[in-house]
């Protein structure tokens, strides 16, 4: 019933006694809120693929470039990871 | 070292943005919020089903409580597979519907749980949670996902990386159905199985990896555990009665069995390996309608690198806070897409 928010903490947890599924966020909402929790920690890419949205201000956004450089140029970039 | 200014850049906004407003539910909230409360399904006091600003999310009424449960759903409201199960449930045995244990055993988690979806959404009224399903978005509502992106809005959106995820995500569930429906094509019956489409089969994915969760598994199910504990106290209750043992022994024997059992379902657990996954209703809503506009998938918005190492003879760069479409500015530095870092 709910929608996500990344920066919400929530958790859906398995009741091992009363064989149950419980969903929890944690922090409270005031009344007229809409109360918000999280699908998980998922960038952009994969909330596009699998929901159909973007978040702005995603922390959980990441991606991988690779870049290719002149082989000459090496040596300085190895100086910057150090 | 300070993050570089934000810079903004435009593009084609994908269709869905310019689409009318669509229905939020093909259910209303009073007969859904019925349906659950039927269902045995728990939710905090004072939440509410509300209409958010043209999409459906939920309202509190009074100040909520944190760490406390907003809804608590009855397992037995809840498709599930898990790591350890290596035989389809009893359901995939019917005419029509048989999969082979090596058709099961060699499917992914998704492609399990949208069986389990479109079996139960095959009994129509009959099934027990004929008024979720129904309230489930439709084929239609998903149709805004990548992978069915015109190759003008790909390339609009000038990320190669997720053009190729949809790419593939497309071709594995084609892949998974028609593997699937050659195994199970020696069964009886028509319909079933042999009856599910690719639209069919690709709408009960899309729900799935929406709308499920994962989390350890124990390595028994509930109804196993009760029926260890029920079989432990008849013969406790034989034992007493026919004299063969004393109270007191077959009481620390029951304990035993008990304690043994929540141990070994606490041990288990812990181990990473064992993973449940579960289809659960009312938790999520989301579908392909966001408080978020996708215009924000079209700016640039680079705050720094987080992280850059060597792979072989290339630079691996891990950029933070990164809008995802952004990377097409980056190809005149000669950046080419590596992967998803998902």
């Amino acid at each position: 019933m709910f929608n996500h928010r990344s920066s919400v903490s929530s958790d859906v947890a398995y009741e091992y006694f009363t064989n149950s599924f419980a969903c929890g966020v944690s922090q409270g909402s005031a009344p007229g809120e809409q109360v918000f929790i999280s699908y998980g920690r998922r960038s952009n890419d994969q909330l596009l693929l699998y929901y159909g949205f973007v978040e702005s201000d995603n922390p959980d956004d990441q991606c991988e470039v690779l870049l290719i450089i002149p082989s000459s140029f090496l040596p300085q970039l190895a100086r910057f990871a150090d | 070292m300070d993050p570089p200014a934000a810079k903004f850049h435009r593009g084609v906004l994908p269709p869905w943005r310019h689409s009318a407003t669509r229905p939020l539910m093909a259910v209303s909230n009073a007969d859904f919020m019925a349906w659950a409360a039927e269902a045995g399904v728990v939710t905090a006091p004072g939440l509410e089903v509300a209409d958010c600003g043209g999409y459906r999310g939920v309202k509190a009424t009074v100040p909520t409580e944190a760490g406390k449960p907003l809804v608590t759903v009855p397992a037995k409201q809840t498709l599930v597979t898990t790591t350890l199960a290596r035989t389809p449930p009893s359901g995939f045995s019917e005419p029509g519907w048989e999969v082979p244990q090596e058709a099961w055993q060699s499917s992914p988690w998704y492609v399990r749980l949208a069986l389990l979806l479109l079996k139960e959404k095959s009994l129509g009224d009959a099934s027990p949670m004929a008024l979720w399903l129904k309230a489930l978005p439709a084929p239609s509502d998903f149709s805004d996902l990548p992978m069915y992106w015109s190759p003008e809005h790909r390339e609009a959106l000038q990320h190669e990386p997720l053009g190729d995820a949809a790419d593939s995500q497309a071709a594995d569930y084609r892949a998974a159905l028609a593997a699937l429906q050659s195994k199970s094509a020696g069964s009886s019956g028509s319909g079933g199985l042999s009856a599910v489409s690719p639209a069919d089969f690709e709408w009960a994915v899309h729900v799935v990896r929406s709308r499920a969760f994962s989390g350890p598994y124990e390595g028994s199910g509930y109804v196993e555990r009760v029926a260890t504990a029920g079989f432990a106290s008849v013969l406790a209750v034989g034992a007493v009665a026919s004299g063969a043992a004393e109270v007191s022994q077959v009481v620390n024997g029951l304990l035993a069995v008990l304690l043994t059992t929540v141990l070994r379902d606490f041990l288990l657990s812990s181990q990473a390996s064992l993973t449940r996954y579960v289809l659960c209703p009312c938790v999520i809503f989301t579908h392909a309608h966001s408080p978020y506009g996708c215009g924000t998938c079209f700016c640039v918005l680079v705050w720094y690198i987080h992280s850059l190492r060597w792979r072989g003879s290339c630079v691996v760069i891990e950029l933070h806070n990164f809008c995802s479409t952004s990377l097409g500015l980056l190809s005149p530095l000669a950046f080419r897409h590596v992967r998803l870092c998902n």
